[in-house]
Order: C-alpha cells, then sequence, then structure tokens
C-alpha cells in the first residue's frame, strides 16, 4: 500500500516561528494541492495547515501500481516558503503506505496534537478534507482513507476518555467557571493585573463569550492598551478592587508588594456579604500570590492558585495518557482494516471491473440473439434468469478473489488468458 | 414464594437503571443512556401493573403511596434522560430504587376505606397532590445532595471523572429551587384540601393527630425556606442544605404514618 504519501511539518519538528512561516492560507492551500496534482500527477491531495501543523497528503489509487514519494512534495513546500531555508528543510518529515495511514489517523484522534487528545483538530481536518472535496481531490482512496480517521476519532472521543477534562492552564479555568456558573454570558470577569498568565486564562474566558469582561492594572492606560484586545472595560485597581465583590469570576495576577495581599480575607468578606451566598471563583495566578490562602476557608467562595490549576492540568494530561494506549489499539484495528480495503476492494476493483465485465457482454450477446426468436411476454423471464445465473456462477470467484487470491498476479494472469481477458483490456469485443 | 418476590421486580429493574446510569456515567456514549431509560421505563410499567388495585386508591397505604412518589421520579427520569447528566440520573435512580424497595418492606395495613363517594374523591385527591408535593421535595432533595457534592469536590480541588460528569451549581441550584417552589404550592393545596374535608366531614382540626403535627412541621421548614430563598434572597450553600432537611422530615412523616396510614377512616 505504497499509494498513499504524507509530507509537513508539525510541533512535534519544528518551532512555532518555522511553523508559522509554513502556515497556509486558503489560497495558498489551494495553490499547492494543484501544484502537487500536477507534479505527482495523482487525483487525490488533502492540504492540513493549522498552528501546530502543515501536512499535504496524496494518494494514488493502486490501479496505477506506482509507489508516491514525497520529493516533490517537500520542493513545492519549499518553494512556496523559500525564506525558511535549510530548518525548513530539516523539519520537514515524510511517511508512506501504512504509515501514513496511521499518522492521518493519530492526528484526527488528537494524538499527534500539543495538548493530547484535543478535539479541535478533528473539525479542522474536516474542514480540510471539505475543502479538496470542494476542489475535486477527493477519490475513492482518500474518501475511505478520511471517513475512516473520523470514524475512528469518533470512537476514540466517545468510547475513551482521551479529551475528558481540561489539560492547560486557560481550559481548568473556563471548565471551573463552568462548573460555577452555568451561563457564563450573564456573568462579569475581572482580571486584576495584566502577566501573561492572567492574560491567557482571560482570553480563554473571553472566547466563551462572558457577559463582561473587566481589566485593572495599575495605570488605566496600562490597563487599556489589553482591555482593547478584549473588548473589555479598562479600570484603575484602586476602583476594582472597592467593586470586586460585582464580579462573578476574579482573575488576579498583579504583583502585590511583598507580604502584603491584593486581596486579604477582610476584603474578600465585605465583598461576599453583598452576594447574599452567590458563588465567587477566584484564580489566582499571581506569584507571589494575590489572594490570601485563608479565603479559601469562607463559604461560597473557590480559591485556585496556579499550583492548583496545574495540578489539575497534569492530572488530566497523565489521564489522557493511560488514555492514548486504547486509542492506539483502535488506531491499529482502523489501519489494518483500510489496508484490507485498499489490497481488495480498491486494489482488485479494476479487475473485477473487468473479469464481471467480461461475462456480462458475453450474457447480453446471448440474451439478445436468444430474445430476438422469444414471444415477449417470456422476454422480462429470460432476461432475469440470466443476469440470476451469471451472478450466481461469479460468486464464489469473486469472493475467493477478494479474499486474497486476487493478490497473487499469478492468478489474475490465469483468468486473463483462460477468459481471453487481455483481449477486452485493449478494447476488443470478447469471442 | 414467587407471589412475594414479583412485587420486587421493580425495584430490581430500577437498580439495574441505576447501574446502567452507573455505566453511563463512567463510559458514556455506549448505550448505557438508552438501557437506563428502558430499564426505568419497564420498572414504571412493572410498578404501575403492582400498584393498582381494585377499588383500592393507591395513597391509601403507606406502601404504595411511597411506590407512587417513586413512580412521579422515575417519569420525569424518564421523560428528562435525553437531557439530563447522567450523575443527576443515576442519584435519582438510586432514590427511586431505595423509596420503591421500601415501599414493598413497609406495605402498610390495608384501610378498610369505604367513606360516601363525595368524601372519598377529596380524600383522594388530597393524598394525591401531597404525594406530588413530597416527589417534588424528594426531587429538590436530590438536586441539593448533588449540589452539596459538587460544592465539596470543588472546595477540597478534586476535579475529577465525577466533577466533570456534574452539571453547574447555578443549574443545581435553579432545578432544585424550581422543584421547591413547585412542591410548596402543591403541598398548601393538599394540606388546604385536608382541612377542607376533614372539616367538612369530620368536623374541627385534628390536632392531637401526630401525622398532622409532622405535616405542619414540614410546611414550616419548607415556609421557612421560601422566605430565606424569596424575601432575604439568600443564595447558594447556605439554602441548599434546606431541602435535604425537609426530606429528613418527610422520613419522619412516613415512620409515624404506622400510626395513622394514609387516609383511614377515624
Amino acid at each position: 500500500m505504497n499509494g498513499v504519501v504524507v509530507v509537513g511539518i508539525s510541533h512535534k519538528t519544528a518551532s512555532v516561528e518555522l511553523r508559522e512561516r509554513f502556515a497556509l492560507d486558503s489560497a495558498a492551500r489551494e495553490q499547492l494541492a494543484r501544484a502537487v496534482r500536477e507534479a505527482l500527477g495523482v487525483d487525490e491531495v488533502l492540504v492540513l495547515s493549522t498552528c501546530n501543523r502543515t501536512e499535504v497528503y496524496a494518494g494514488a489509487l493502486p490501479s496505477r501500481e506506482r509507489e508516491l514519494e514525497g520529493g516533490a512534495i517537500r520542493e513545492l513546500l519549499l518553494r512556496l516558503r523559500p525564506e525558511t531555508g535549510a530548518d525548513g528543510a530539516a523539519a520537514l518529515f515524510e511517511l508512506r503506505g501504512l504509515d501514513a495511514v496511521e499518522h492521518a489517523f493519530e492526528v484526527a484522534c488528537g494524538l499527534d496534537s500539543m495538548v493530547l487528545g484535543e478535539s479541535q483538530i478533528l473539525a479542522q481536518l474536516r474542514q480540510a478534507f471539505d475543502e479538496a472535496a470542494a476542489r475535486e481531490a477527493i477519490g475513492p482512496a482518500f474518501q475511505e482513507l478520511f471517513s475512516s480517521a473520523f470514524r475512528v476519532a469518533k470512537r476514540a472521543h466517545t468510547e475513551t476518555a482521551i479529551s475528558h477534562g481540561a489539560a492547560s492552564i486557560g481550559s481548568v479555568a473556563v471548565e471551573l467557571a463552568a462548573k460555577v456558573f452555568d451561563d457564563l454570558a450573564s456573568r462579569t470577569v475581572l482580571l486584576l493585573g495584566a502577566g501573561d498568565t492572567g492574560e491567557t486564562i482571560a482570553r480563554a474566558l473571553a472566547e466563551r463569550h462572558v457577559g463582561k469582561l473587566r481589566i485593572a492594572g495599575r495605570t488605566v492606560e496600562r490597563s487599556s492598551r489589553l482591555a482593547a484586545q478584549f473588548q473589555a472595560e479598562a479600570m484603575e485597581l484602586s476602583a476594582a478592587l472597592e467593586r470586586f465583590g460585582d464580579a462573578d469570576i476574579v482573575l488576579t495576577a498583579a504583583a502585590p508588594p511583598a507580604g502584603q495581599y491584593l486581596l486579604d480575607l477582610a476584603r474578600v468578606r465585605r465583598g461576599l456579604a453583598a452576594r447574599r451566598g452567590d458563588e465567587l471563583l477566584l484564580v489566582d495566578v499571581g506569584v507571589p500570590r494575590n489572594v490570601e490562602p485563608a479565603v479559601k476557608d469562607l463559604p461560597d467562595v473557590f480559591l485556585y492558585d496556579l499550583d492548583d490549576l496545574h495540578a489539575v492540568a497534569d492530572a488530566t494530561l497523565e489521564r489522557r495518557q493511560r488514555e492514548a494506549a486504547k486509542v492506539k489499539k483502535f488506531i491499529a484495528a482502523a489501519a489494518e482494516a483500510f489496508a484490507a480495503w485498499w489490497r481488495t476492494d480498491l486494489g482488485m476493483a479494476p479487475f473485477l471491473r473487468l473479469f464481471h465485465g467480461h461475462f456480462e457482454r458475453v450474457r447480453r450477446r446471448e440474451l439478445e440473439r436468444a430474445l430476438s426468436r422469444l414471444p415477449a411476454e417470456h422476454r422480462e423471464l429470460v432476461e432475469r434468469f440470466s443476469r440470476s445465473l451469471v451472478d450466481k456462477l461469479l460468486q464464489a470467484p469473486t469472493i475467493k478473489l477478494r479474499n486474497g487470491l486476487g493478490e497473487s498476479a499469478a492468478a489474475r494472469d490465469l483468468l486473463r488468458e483462460l477468459f481471453d481477458l487481455a483481449r477486452e483490456e485493449s478494447g476488443e469485443e470478447p469471442k | 414464594m414467587l407471589d412475594r418476590l414479583i412485587p420486587y421486580v421493580p425495584s430490581v429493574l430500577f437498580v439495574f437503571a441505576a447501574i446502567a446510569a452507573w455505566l453511563d456515567v463512567q463510559r458514556p456514549g455506549r448505550g448505557a443512556r438508552g438501557a437506563f431509560v428502558a430499564l426505568t421505563i419497564l420498572g414504571l410499567l412493572a410498578r404501575i401493573a403492582t400498584i393498582v388495585e381494585p377499588g383500592l386508591c393507591p395513597v391509601s397505604r403507606t406502601g404504595s403511596s411511597l411506590a407512587l412518589i417513586a413512580l412521579f421520579l422515575a417519569l420525569h427520569v424518564a421523560i428528562t434522560a435525553h437531557q439530563s447528566v447522567p450523575v443527576r440520573a443515576l442519584a435519582m435512580l438510586v432514590l427511586i430504587a431505595l423509596l420503591d424497595a421500601a415501599s414493598q418492606l413497609v406495605g402498610g395495613p390495608r384501610a378498610p376505606f369505604h367513606p360516601p363517594p363525595r368524601e372519598r374523591a377529596l380524600a383522594e385527591i388530597h393524598g394525591g397532590v401531597l404525594l406530588l408535593a413530597y416527589a417534588a421535595f424528594a426531587l429538590a432533595a436530590v438536586y441539593s445532595l448533588l449540589y452539596l457534592v459538587l460544592y465539596r469536590l470543588m472546595k477540597t480541588k478534586r476535579l475529577g471523572v465525577w466533577f466533570e460528569r456534574m452539571p453547574s451549581l447555578s443549574q443545581l441550584e435553579g432545578r432544585s429551587h424550581w422543584a421547591l417552589d413547585a412542591g410548596f404550592a402543591l403541598l398548601c393545596a393538599g394540606l388546604l384540601l385536608g382541612f377542607y374535608t376533614f372539616a367538612m366531614f369530620r368536623g374541627g382540626v385534628p390536632w392531637s393527630d401526630p401525622k398532622f403535627v409532622v405535616a405542619m412541621l414540614t410546611w414550616a421548614l419548607f415556609a421557612a425556606e421560601m422566605v430565606c430563598r424569596r424575601l432575604l434572597r439568600w443564595r447558594g450553600i447556605r439554602v441548599m442544605w434546606m431541602p435535604m432537611a425537609g426530606a429528613l422530615v418527610l422520613v419522619v412523616l412516613y415512620a409515624v404514618g404506622g400510626s395513622h396510614p394514609f387516609w383511614s377512616p377515624r
């Protein structure tokens, strides 16, 4: 099964700077796909470009009996991005045959993702598939390959816990918020300070369309810059601290003076009094900590610091690692099924068409002769009889051919010789 | 022997439904949800077949009234299964299986209840409305229990599989409050109907009846909960223990039911 090849870069082979240079927009993907089809003379090409990978899949039907190599794809990719130079060439990987198939399945299941088990890649792969289908670059081989990939990914996500839990600090915070408050669109988030981690979490929450996002820094100018990014409200830190009880989710990422807390026990108590039992989620990602640890014992407050978030994310990743072993078994079974399909259904299809075509032509010729001598009321019966007879006669040899006999060139040659199929292959009428 | 085991068939079906719901919590998407819904419906039909006795109101015995509460809850699980979070269905099915099994263990004397038709009709409506109210309170208690479990998981930072399968705190609180509101309205209606029926056919108020006293205590507790929530606008953990306490009082109400079978003539 050497008719499938994949060439590309991913987070495993290239730095983010290099991946950024290889990232392809819709027009570039289309241009590359066309160039690959022309250069390799193949009908099936799929280009996948995300922030963590750029991959080109090419497929040639087994009837063409040729081994695909990725050299031409490499050259085209490097020609498209000449600025990547030697680093780009070194980062490109190439997989062929069953390895390429297994890789496609691993990508679909999220096993090859930066965050193990994430499911966003599946949607991106579907989008790439739809794009390729719209370009008419999906044939029987890729139809089966990517349908199998989507099936195995669905199985992985439903039958294992590979995508369960939050695996990054941002997603842990979002999951916590969603577990406390049903509808984030009606909630207010307050970000105190603006470190990188705080910004990451604010971005993750903003993507979930929180109702209001307020950002407070030491100065309004500083917080305004960040607020503009998220369409948030900028505030001064002192004002935000006075009104912090209005917010449902408070992220703290400031740098308070040593030995002091931005939110001490007394201030949090005052803030809670106005909430009358409404829960408050405090996520403290500041170092040193911004919230007095004793706050965690107050009712209606859930306090999580950076260590807590890391612990949750690490535990999730550990659990996903265990689940990955199960997913790999699904992938091995799916790859084996695909290889069998390639050998039999796809590999044998042209020969079976020829074999069945011979008998069909003989049947039609003899039927025409017989029908001309038969009364009209018997014609349909004879037509059905002839079709049924040929189907029955061919049933056993077809099964044998599909189940392995057809892989033998000697067997195919013998059948060609016996039924004079070579003559029909050249377009002549059977005797 | 077989005759004594047959009444427990619905309980067994509810236990199997709970096991299927537990599997749904552990590994969703393997048909476990379909299985627990099917088993719940089977249990429900089986209990209906055993609870309906010709000429006897299902609220006339402690056991059958408990089974009726389990029935209402099972109906709720079956109807909301498609939108239910697996842990919620699991908690409900455990409660249903327990109530249903208890209904057969408790049984209760078959009350020779042959009052005039008008009194009997009012008594049956009174009993049915109150049982619906108790089912709503049981529902509220399940939501409160889940709220307390999730609250504890979040406080202790144990964010494992059970945490993932839980609905949000605000959703649990909202549903618990909805069930409490419905239960309280039904409780008021049921009690008023009881007073009216008693006054009309027996005369006066049954002050010395322990069941009446516990029923009034139940009303007072749920009324206090309504005041805290509606007038004082309390939210969260400070009100979420109340439905649990209410459920406990309801258990007491049933425990004292022995001295006062459901709607037996005095």
